[in-house]
Order: C-alpha cells, then structure tokens, then sequence
C-alpha cells in the first residue's frame, strides 16, 4: 500500500509540474527559450539526465562481478569527466548562443558550415539512443514490476503513460525541473544504500571482512582494462552527450552556467561514489553463497540489498530512486532523439516549415518514439550494461571529437568534421566485432576519429574565419 | 581495523583534489 501511495504523489507532483511548464513554441520546448535561471535546477537535472537505471541497476550491481577496479576507476573517471565538462561549459552555451543553435547536431552545423554533417549525426544519434532508450525501458519496467507486485507488460506501460505526458506537455523545461526532484531522490537514494551497507558491515570494520580477491586492482573476474575500458565509455558522455549539452544550451546566462558546475560536480560525486561502491561494499555484509545468483544477473542485486537491508517503506524510495535515475534519462533522450528527426532532419530537407509545425512534429514523434522502443523492450538481451556502454560511447564520441576542437581549434572544418564522424563511428563497431576485447571500442574510436578529423581539417581549406563567431568564456 | 583499503583512500584524495581545482577554475572566471 506504501507503494501505491508513494507512486500516485510522485506521478502527481509531475503532473502538476508538466502542466504548470507547458510549453508554446519551438523554442520554449526545446531549449526553455534559454531562460533557465536557477544554477542547482540545471546541475542536478545534468547529473539526474545522465545516470540512469543503468547506473543504479547495473554499475550498483557491477561491483560484485569486476570489484575494486571498477569502484576505483568507474568513480574517478566520473568525477574527472565531470569536472572537465563544467569547466568547457560555459564555452558551450557562449557559442550555443552565438550561433542561436537549439539542438547539438545544430551547433555543429553552425560551427563547420556542415549540413551534411548535421543530419551524418543525427542519423548516428536516433539509431545509437534507440539502443538506448530501450535499455532503460527494460530496466523502468523492472522497476515498477517490483513496485508495484504488477507483470513487466503493465510495468512497461506506466512508464510509457508517465514520461509521455511529461514529455508532450512540458518539454524541456518540464524535463529539467522533474529531474531537477528526482536527481535529488536518486542522490538520496544512493546515499541510503551506502550507508545501510557500511552500518550493517560494522562501519570501517567492513573493509576487514571483504575477500582480498574483491579490493585487488588487477581484478578478479573481469580484467582490470576491461574495466577502464568500461568506465571510460560510460562516463565519456558526461563530457558530450546531446541530452546532457541541451540542458546547458537552455540557461539564462553565463553566471548560471558557472554555478551550476559546482552543484553538479558535487552530485556527480557523491552519487558515483555511493552507488559504484556497492557491489564491492556488500561483500563485508552478505555471505558468498548470498550473492552467487547475482554474479550472474547484477541488475536485481540493488533491489535484493534495498528489500534485505532496509525497513519496508525505504525500500520504495530506493526502487523510486532508480525509477527516477530511469525516466530522467529516458525523457532527455526522447528530446534529442526527436529533435534530430524534427529540427535537424526534417528541417534540412524542407527549410521552409515553420516553426509551429515543426513544434507539434516534436511533440508526436516523442510520443511515437517512447511507444515504440517500449514495444522493442519486451524482448532485449539481460545485462544492460555493456549494451549501453557501447551505444551512449558512440554518441560520446562522435560528439566530443568535434565539439573540443570546434571550441578550442580554430582551424577545423567541414571535412574534419564529416570524416571524423564516419571513422569514429567505423572504427568502434569494426574494433566491436574484431578487436582485442581488453581494449574498448570507444577507446579505438575516439583516437581514430580524432586523427581523422585533424588530418581531413589540416589537408582542406581552412573555412571562412569570419564565419566563425569567436566565442568567450560564458562572462556577460 | 583500519579505514579503508590505500585505493579507496587515493580514490578520496583524488576527487577532493580535481573538486577543489575545478571550484578554483570556475570561480576564479568571475574575477576576469
């Protein structure tokens, strides 16, 4: 019953929420007519955007299977990488402005005179977070099967109904304020599982009943560069995935930009740190032959340690949490996927649509695209994982390598730009099916779309400089 | 009886450092 009840105030409050931020024109649903004023609203809902179940579900459980490694390097990369992206971003939104552009492929577009580029990436963009979208629909179903006692099919529909709603009505500025709430419930969230673990280990004394096979650095399951390789991929999106940029693109001015990388590194921290730790911390508080079924299938280990460990009632929050950590994700994935239809497709192939059209476009398609991956997640592989480390490092990737140096190199261009797209996404899959599997594919990528980008800009003409808007630091 | 394996421990060490630094960086922008 505490479920139930729990679950109709969270949907209520988002409902109010999409319908109090309903949303009129193009602009307003897609980058919040660059209004946004309230730093800790954008940080939180970056770092809510970016984990998903994924995070919650599988890097909780993935400690169990690749240990220390994964603790030390999956935590350290985040923080690293989140660090980087808030110090590039107020670089970001000065020449988001600049160009007036309101969907990432759009900035590039701008940036290098590349039309062909523009719809190259959004093309690599709606196939790469399909993959995605699923994934976490998977993982959402799961989530709301446990909670409320319902089969996977009804769980797959309520999440479909919620983040629909939300989606249709209040776009992105009902996106950011939502995950604005459930960033700070998937923190909490994470804070209560790495406490009740450390409590019912006895504290420090926890660490002294870990097997030393668990905290060795070469790993003991998995080799320890598959798990960089891992932690790499996964968290090289915080530094250039589109769903996380847009909510950058949407501040009202430079001074939010900067304070809102002080709320969100600090969330990107606390939250990796507890919620990478607790496959590694359970070890100190459940016996071997407690945590054998979950080796084998570490997306159902965090709700085992939440039912086992926590009163009944705490353990909703947690299931809530990773609900949360879900549809945030799933809902900023929705806006970019259609934007790259709508705006970036569409718009390419008849400039002449206004923007009205264009608006109610936007708001079908999401709804078309949730149904859709909904319905292709009634039948997806179990571990979510290492589906989603490669689909969200090819976005990662294809985005990063231009976004860096069209911010900081100014002789980039078109070429660069296009042929950094096709090696970056060629290489990966190639490496994916024939290369050495210690090193990851991401990693291969993002050497080989960069020395492609850099040759392909060093042998072409350098573009027009006075096309290029020179974009400061983000300062008024 | 100790606090946590030398890994961990560097794992704090180091978030606290890159935090403090990116602060650093950030704020300091204000000042230009």
């Amino acid at each position: 019953m505490i479920n139930q009840i729990l679950l109709v105030v969270y949907v209520a409050v988002i409902v109010i929420l999409s319908i109090k931020l309903r949303q009129g024109t193009f602009s307003g649903f897609v980058v919040s007519d660059r209004n946004v004023m309230y730093p800790a609203v954008i940080g939180i809902a970056f770092t809510a955007a970016y984990f998903s179940a994924a995070s919650f579900l599988g890097g909780g459980g993935y400690g169990l299977i690749a240990g220390f490694p994964w603790v030390i390097w999956a935590t350290l990369m985040h923080v690293a990488f989140a660090c980087l992206a808030w110090i590039m971003a107020p670089r970001i939104w000065a020449m988001a402005k600049s160009y007036d552009a309101k969907t990432v492929p759009q900035l590039l577009e701008r940036r290098y005179g590349s039309p062909g580029g523009r719809v190259l990436l959004a093309g690599i963009m709606l196939v790469m977070y399909t993959v995605y979208l699923i994934a976490i629909f998977k993982g959402c179903a799961h989530l709301f099967e446990g909670l409320l006692g319902i089969s996977y099919i009804q769980g797959l529909l309520v999440a479909v109904v919620i983040v629909a709603i939300y989606y249709a009505v209040g776009g992105l500025p009902a996106i950011l304020w939502i995950s604005f709430i459930q960033g700070i419930i998937m923190v909490g969230g994470a804070i209560l599982l790495y406490a009740v673990l450390l409590y019912n280990g006895g504290g420090t004394e926890i660490w002294a009943n870990i097997p030393a096979a668990v905290t060795s650095m070469s790993g003991d399951l998995v080799p320890w560069q598959k798990t960089v390789g891992t932690a790499f991929s996964i968290s090289l999106g915080l530094l250039a995935l589109p769903d996380l940029l847009i909510m950058i693109f949407s501040a009202k001015d430079g001074r939010v930009v900067k304070f809102a990388g002080i709320y969100s590194p600090i969330a990107i921290a606390i939250y990796a740190l507890c919620i990478f730790s607790i496959g590694v911390l359970a070890y100190g508080v459940f016996t071997a032959e407690e945590l054998a079924p979950f080796i084998k299938n570490p997306d159902s280990f965090v709700p085992f340690v939440a039912t086992s460990l926590l009163p009944p009632g705490f353990d909703a929050i947690i299931l809530l949490a990773a609900i949360s950590a879900a549809m945030s994700t799933i809902s900023a994935i929705v806006l970019v996927t259609t934007t790259t239809l709508t705006a970036d497709t569409l718009r390419f192939l008849r400039p002449e649509i206004p923007d009205d059209r264009v608006l109610v476009l936007t708001r079908v398609v999401g709804v078309l695209i949730i149904v859709v991956s909904a319905l292709m997640a009634r039948n997806v592989p179990e571990l979510i994982v290492p589906l989603v480390s490669l689909s969200m490092g090819v976005i990662a990737c294809c985005v990063f390598i231009p976004l860096l140096f069209g911010l900081y190199w100014d002789r980039g261009t078109s070429a660069g730009f296009v042929s950094g797209l096709v090696a970056t996404f060629i290489s990966i899959v190639v490496w994916n099916f024939y290369g050495n599997p210690l090193i990851h594919p991401v990693m291969v990528g993002i050497v080989v779309g960069t020395v492609a980008y850099l040759a392909a800009s060093l042998v072409t003409k350098p573009a027009d400089f006075s096309q290029i808007i020179s974009v400061g630091d983000g300062k008024e | 009886m100790f606090l946590a394996p030398t890994p961990y421990l560097a794992l704090l060490a180091s978030m606290i450092f890159m935090l403090a630094i990116t602060f650093f960086v950030i704020l300091r922008r204000s000042d230009d």
